[in-house]
């Protein structure tokens, strides 16, 4: 005999339409919960923030319970991309065989007497050497530079 | 959409938070900029649960009874259309506890049989 199916609410076509979200919380709320719940490390601290700023009360545990189903949904997604790239392989970006790497540092004034250092990072593209009348030679590469001050960046490609 | 949303609804409900704050601060001359937050906050929200349930059920997915055929929605296994087995009312709760009464109607699909999903 075939397995009968249990016998359950039907399906509401609204709630898909609406995407609304198991529990009773709209889902502007529960985004809003699931938020501070990740930002404080405290469910109850987190239930008492969405109380003052929306004047909805919840129990922590139920601070738990969206916060915890939100990152399960979280990690599910991101599994399921992890095994999408896996399967699909995905061409590697297009990369020469062999790069040519330089780290240096500068010391460069600035104005009123301050000094500060300039990183500088070069990314160089080997290139094929080249039969000449003195042999073989290899010509420049193919620069890319990226210099940082700080927390400024400045890029350039060669 | 089966129902249209009720613009007279909305109609009145602006023209009543109108109508209770200015009242409200005539009878609260010296009130602090705290206090008119909140009271206008509290009105406020209550219009915007009234326009969101009026606004969510203004669907064809809220009630299909009437819909033509090939109208009704579909089941998202086997994409035969579900047949109405009844409806039921989920409440939900928006910005300040305000409460969202959701009617609307539920179905099985013929060739899926009954209890596609399980309880929200």
């Amino acid at each position: 005999m075939a397995p009968v199916r249990p016998v359950g609410p039907g399906f509401f076509p609204l709630d898909e339409e609406l995407a609304l979200l198991p529990g009773n919380l709209s889902p502007w709320l529960q985004e809003a919960l699931v938020r501070l719940s990740t930002h404080i490390p405290s469910f109850a601290r987190a239930a008492r923030e969405l109380a003052f700023f929306t004047g909805v009360a919840v129990h922590r545990n139920s601070a738990r319970r969206h916060t915890e189903r939100a990152g399960a949904l979280l990690v599910a997604h991101e599994t399921a991309e992890a095994a999408r790239v896996l399967r699909e392989h995905p061409a590697p970006p297009c990369a020469p065989d062999t790069l040519v790497i330089r780290v240096d540092g500068a010391m460069v004034p600035l104005l009123r007497g301050q000094w500060t250092e300039v990183r500088t990072l070069a990314v160089g593209e080997v290139q094929p050497a080249e039969p000449s009348a003195d042999g073989p030679v290899v010509c420049g590469p193919r620069l890319a530079h990226r210099e940082r001050n700080g927390g400024e960046r400045k890029q350039a490609g060669g | 959409m089966s129902g249209k949303m009720n613009e007279q609804l909305w109609h009145q409900l602006t023209q009543d938070v109108m109508t209770e704050m200015r009242e409200w601060r005539a009878q609260h001359p010296k009130a602090t900029l705290r206090e008119m937050e909140t009271e206008l906050d509290a009105r406020l929200n209550r219009m915007r649960a009234r326009m969101l349930e009026d606004m969510a059920l203004a669907s064809a997915a809220a009630d299909w009874t009437d819909a033509p055929a090939g109208a009704p929605p579909t089941c998202p296994d086997c994409g035969q259309p579900l047949q109405v087995r009844g409806s039921d009312t989920r409440t939900l709760q928006t910005q300040s506890g305000q409460a969202l009464h959701l009617k609307r109607q539920d179905g099985t699909c013929p060739a899926c049989g009954a209890g596609l999903f399980p309880p929200r």
